[in-house]
């Protein structure tokens, strides 16, 4: 398993706000893996939590065999928050060889790959550009860009499609499905399921920071759409409690 | 196998500490507060250079040229000091918070980078650029004092100076050592600075800063000269228990400022430097122990 999450548990205000209970998963390497949840869920939390980002109340998480907390873990990972932000005085060339350079990638395959990542993209027009003067969606696509800027094996996209016009999410969904090609495990949270229904191989919905179901998008959905399922297990959530 | 891995990782760890502490001066060397202070002492230069010329041309026989001289170049050194205490306090306000309030130190975090080393490579970088631009600041005062207008006979006062006070020190070497004085209290400066700024807004962690930097200083004059066996004596209030703690558990920066003077004016220290380096090296451990300490625990 690239990801295992046990008994995941986390608060808030000392423990006034339950963002996560007793969370479990297990995602196998190569998969495109969605977790969905309506806003508030606790998918960043949940982000956050295996990126030893925040303090956890308790639980077992371990990437790649390794426990969280140890750097190791996050050598082969690479991270995309909901909003990317970077210095507002860098241009978008020194913002992918800054991440090329966190990746340990020479000069000669910091170009290469910048090259390869603004093309992909579709970004090279505003290469020499500060990051103070381009746009949301297309800082968000440089944001994007830097995931290609190293040889990451998992990638932990938060709200990859936010932010996006139709095109860039095309684009996005062509970069997950190629970096999966390429062998990467690709964890994404998002709530909008269309675009998840289409690239991913299993999922999890989330509510008030419970996993209330979790499997291959196939099964799960049946001869229905993961939107209706998604609906009928958040319904039923809401109408047992 | 484990030791070459092991091996791998500090490499890596050092590569991503160069890679932030570069960042870092790319981030700080833009800082305004940095760019103000650098024309400001081009005009102070001048100014210096300006007025020691008219007294000297106007008002032959007022003080000896030499004293006139002295006069000139500690009026620059105490205010280039004065301004690295307040550079480092506004870099090290800036530092950290910046990361924060982008929301930058998550994506930074998602790289196997610990915590100290972050830490260590954003103080060290801010540490640089004043370090950097103190340098830069006398060498250019020394060769505009040298080489235009009246600039022989302050070299030759300068080195008096130096070696009347320091011995075999000479005027580089005291100059080095006095700067090496002035960045050990830069450091620790910075790095209370970005204590304070994990907890307040910039504007209040600079008030607040500059309070603390300003009490510590007043508890390093107040305890300083008075003989160990004496303290006792000089405990009369909670105020000077609190003076005798912050004396002896962080570094001294009014100590270590007054050394520096000292070293570059050639006038007798009044501190064993050896023990002040000492106490400096153990109380700044602690101090960025503490600072790790509190910043392993905030969420991000």
């Amino acid at each position: 398993m690239v990801i295992e999450v046990k008994n995941l548990s986390k608060s808030y205000g000392r423990g006034q706000v339950r963002a996560l209970k007793d969370c479990s998963l297990s995602i196998p390497k190569g998969i495109i893996f969605g977790l969905l949840g309506p806003n508030g869920a606790g998918k960043t939390t949940f982000i956050k939590s295996i990126l030893n980002l925040l303090k956890i109340d308790g639980g077992e998480i371990k990437i790649a065999g390794i426990n969280y907390q140890d750097e190791r873990a996050r050598l082969n990972l690479s991270y995309l928050p909901e909003k990317f932000n970077f210095y507002p005085y860098y241009k978008v060339r020194g913002v992918l060889d800054f991440i090329g350079e966190l990746n340990q990638l020479d000069a000669i395959k910091r170009e290469q790959y910048r090259v390869r990542a603004l093309k992909k993209l579709s970004i090279e027009e505003i290469e020499m550009k500060k990051v103070k003067n381009i746009s949301k969606g297309q800082l968000q696509r440089v944001g994007l860009a830097g995931l290609l800027m190293g040889d990451s094996k998992l990638f932990i996209l938060d709200e990859p499609f936010t932010g996006l016009d139709p095109i860039g999410i095309k684009d996005v969904k062509d970069l997950i499905i190629n970096l999966k090609s390429n062998g990467a495990t690709i964890f994404i949270n998002s709530h909008i399921l269309s675009e998840i229904e289409q690239i991913a191989d299993r999922v999890a919905i989330m509510r008030e920071g419970v996993i209330l179901a979790e499997g291959a998008v196939t099964d799960l959905k049946g001869k229905s759409t993961l939107e209706e399922f998604f609906y009928k297990t958040i319904m039923g959530a809401k109408e047992s409690k | 196998m484990t030791m070459i891995r092991i091996m791998s990782m500090e490499n890596i760890g050092f590569h991503r500490f160069k890679v932030l502490v570069i960042n870092t001066i790319f981030n700080e060397f833009r800082n305004k507060s940095v760019i103000f202070f650098s024309i400001f002492t081009l005009l102070v230069i001048y100014a210096d250079h300006a007025l020691i010329n008219f007294i000297e041309g106007n008002l032959p026989g007022m003080a000896p040229s030499d004293t006139l001289v002295d006069m000139k170049m500690k009026a620059f050194y105490w205010i280039i000091s004065s301004w690295n205490g307040l550079m480092a306090i506004i870099l090290g306000i800036n530092t950290v918070k910046a990361d924060l309030n982008m929301q930058i130190m998550p994506q930074l975090f998602a790289w196997p980078i610990k915590r100290m080393e972050y830490l260590f490579a954003r103080i060290v970088g801010s540490w640089i650029v004043i370090v950097g631009y103190y340098i830069i600041s006398i060498i250019l005062a020394y060769i505009v004092f040298k080489f235009f207008g009246t600039g022989a006979s302050i070299g030759a006062s300068i080195g008096a100076a130096a070696s009347a006070g320091g011995g075999m020190l000479s005027l580089f070497s005291s100059i080095i050592v006095s700067v090496l004085l002035s960045s050990l209290m830069i450091l620790t400066v910075i790095t209370i600075a970005v204590f304070f700024s994990l907890y307040l807004s910039k504007v209040w962690g600079l008030i607040v800063s500059i309070l603390a930097i300003g009490f510590i200083g007043q508890a390093n004059s107040y305890f300083s000269m008075v003989p160990f066996s004496e303290i006792t004596d000089k405990l009369d209030g909670i105020f000077s228990i609190i003076k005798l703690l912050l004396h002896y558990l962080i570094p001294r920066v009014g100590v270590l400022s007054n050394m520096a003077v000292q070293v570059f004016m050639g006038a007798t220290m009044d501190r064993n430097i050896f023990f002040e380096l000492l106490h400096f090296v153990a109380s700044y451990a602690l101090l960025f122990y503490f600072l790790l300490f509190v910043f392993k625990r905030r969420e991000l």
